[in-house]
């Protein structure tokens, strides 16, 4: 159990958190899986939780911070320095990989997520690689 | 100009209902400019005042003694009478210079040659100095400078081929005449002169107005010309610039709508998809079939969503491509294993006849596999039986892909709506496609690659889609993203 990486997502659709939870518990396995319902007061709630995790998922449309405020926000703390981070978005547009990519994420996964290909995608970004899934 | 022309009129209307003196000497009509007004009324005043005195002398000669009428000198007098009675008419008429000239001529004549054929060349002086007078009136000082040289040697010359000098001057009375007559001419010159220096003073100061009025006329045109250049500058970038807001706000609501239609869509297809696959519990073949049916529909929905957000991008300007590096090849196998998986159920065989050799170009990867499947998908969807052949290869040019099928083809009356987007959606042949967008965005993608894409089809015997794409560098396609945006 404590050889699993570990992960977060930040999520404030609820259906999508129901989504990542069950592929990631039922699906894939992995139960090292910490899942946050808002951005607000987000420092606050991982000073409580006070952990690094191997991959931060992230989704882009929330309030009040956006997953590109969050991504720079974590960029900026010592305990995630070695953190993936990757978007999880319904819409991959060009622009919207270019604005990641300036915003230091490591890649976007596309929604749905796929049950096929999820799990390979994990292993890469573990394993160090970029996905800019389009 | 006009009314100065006016004012003229109105005069010259005046003077005639006015019968005065004045109306003997009003010039011609014609005769617009001042200065050479002011030289027709000397010339009538002139002739006029000759005319009368000349009558008045030969009435009364010939009142004191009639048989004076053969006196040479008498009918001299007559005929000049005539003759100015003429240059009167033509001054009269218009002709004013013409009649300037020939009277001075007449009378330099007359002053010069009269005397001399008389035994009196005493009185020829005088006469000179009076026709040099009456140039002067009339012509510039040039020339009434060079008329007086001419007249003091011709009067020199006659003088002395006579042999009488002024000195043998006798009759004193002529003396008296001649400064009579000279002072008047003298008093009529220098009055002249004031009114021509006078006229040209007006003329100038008129014109000078004309300018002033012009200039400040043109001043105002500038300004207005300024301002309304200055309104439509504003004008034009305000309309830019709610364009670009108006845009701004197709975008924004573009990018909302993609985001808040497909997260519930995506949750519905992932909740479906984990009880389909058995993760909440054991599911039985019925309900299995039915969820896998669900999720179909679902990815069918979401496809259809993806199309129309699609084609709105593409008809706002606002579509943009995500430029990496393409493997055509990979792209290719993909989607034919896709295409393979399609046609499972059917009578229909899936041949692929890929190249190993597909060079790597760059492009948007997701847009160009989207070109394929869309394809493929169509070809699928309207084939019941027979085969599909997905081809590639290489060209010179880039790329060459060819899908063809034995399905039921398109008629040729409608084979001008495959690449039109929905204006044509209710017709027969889109409507079994679903949004009939798909044609028209992956024909769209693929000219946005540099490439073209055509089909030849025959109806109940297949088609065959071609795309040729060119093989791009990464500046390359990224110049296209930026030819995309600019247009946007």
């Amino acid at each position: 159990m404590s050889e699993q990486p570990a992960f977060l997502y930040i999520e404030d659709h609820p259906a999508s958190r129901q989504v990542f939870r069950i592929i990631m518990s039922s699906l894939l396995d992995y139960h090292n899986v910490t899942v946050l319902d808002s951005s607000e007061d987000i420092l606050e709630q991982l000073h409580t939780l006070n952990m690094s995790y191997d991959i931060i998922f992230l989704d882009l449309n929330m309030r009040p911070l956006s997953g590109y405020d969050l991504c720079k926000l974590l960029r900026e703390n010592d305990l995630y320095q070695n953190a993936r981070i990757i978007g999880l978005t319904a819409n991959t547009t060009p622009a919207i990989i270019r604005k990641m990519q300036t915003h230091g994420f490591d890649g976007v996964i596309g929604k749905p997520i796929s049950h096929d290909t999820f799990a390979e995608q994990i292993n890469q970004i573990l394993s160090g690689e970029d996905i800019w899934e389009t | 100009m006009e009314k100065n022309l006016q004012t003229h009129a109105n005069t010259s209307s005046s003077t005639m209902t006015l019968p005065n003196l004045k109306w003997f000497v009003t010039e011609h009509s014609s005769v617009t400019d001042a200065v050479l007004r002011k030289q027709s009324r000397l010339l009538s005043s002139i002739l006029l005042a000759m005319i009368v005195a000349l009558i008045i002398i030969v009435t009364l000669v010939l009142l004191a003694d009639p048989s004076d009428i053969n006196d040479p000198k008498l009918q001299i007098a007559i005929g000049l009478s005539v003759i100015n009675v003429l240059l009167y008419i033509a001054n009269r008429a218009g002709y004013v210079r013409a009649t300037m000239l020939i009277f001075t001529s007449i009378i330099t004549s007359v002053t010069i040659f009269f005397p001399l054929l008389e035994s009196g060349a005493a009185t020829l002086l005088p006469f000179a100095l009076t026709s040099v007078l009456i140039i002067g009136m009339f012509y510039s000082t040039r020339i009434t400078l060079v008329a007086s040289i001419i007249m003091i040697i011709v009067t020199y010359i006659g003088v002395e081929a006579k042999g009488s000098g002024f000195d043998k001057y006798h009759e004193m009375q002529d003396i008296w005449y001649f400064l009579l007559l000279a002072s008047a001419l003298l008093i009529t010159f220098v009055r002249h002169i004031r009114a021509v220096e006078q006229a040209r003073h007006e003329e100038l100061e008129e014109i000078n107005h004309q300018l002033n009025l012009l200039a400040s006329n043109l001043e105002l045109r500038v300004e207005e010309r300024t301002s309304e250049l200055h309104d439509a500058k504003q004008d034009a970038e305000k309309a830019q610039a709610e364009a670009e807001k108006a845009n701004e706000v197709k975008s924004q609501f573009l990018a909302n709508m993609s985001h808040e239609l497909r997260t519930p869509l995506n949750a519905i297809l992932n909740f479906t998809a984990f009880v389909a696959d058995g993760v909440m519990g054991p599911v039985n073949e019925q309900q299995e079939d039915l969820l896998n049916q669900s999720i179909s529909s679902g990815k069918h929905l979401l496809s259809l969503i993806n199309d129309v957000l699609d084609i709105t991008k593409i008809e706002a300007g606002l579509m943009d491509l995500f430029i990496q590096e393409v493997d055509m090849g990979e792209a290719l196998q993909s989607a034919s294993s896709i295409g393979k998986g399609l046609v499972k159920d059917k009578n229909v065989k899936f041949i692929t006849e890929i190249d190993d050799d597909l060079p790597i170009t760059f492009g948007d990867k997701r847009r160009l596999r989207q070109v394929l499947l869309n394809l493929i998908s169509n070809a699928v969807k309207f084939t019941s039986e027979g085969q599909i052949t997905l081809k590639a290869s290489k060209t010179k040019q880039g790329i060459r892909i060819e899908l063809e099928d034995t399905g039921i083809g398109i008629p040729e009356k409608d084979q001008h709506l495959v690449f039109k987007s929905f204006k044509q959606a209710k017709h027969d042949f889109t409507e079994t496609i679903g949004t009939g967008l798909g044609m028209p965005i992956s024909k769209y993608f693929v000219e946005s690659h540099q490439g073209t894409m055509w089909f030849e089809s025959v109806a109940g015997e297949g088609s065959t889609f071609y795309v040729e794409l060119p093989i791009l560098s990464n500046e390359e396609a990224d110049q296209i993203t930026l030819e995309i945006q600019h247009q946007s």
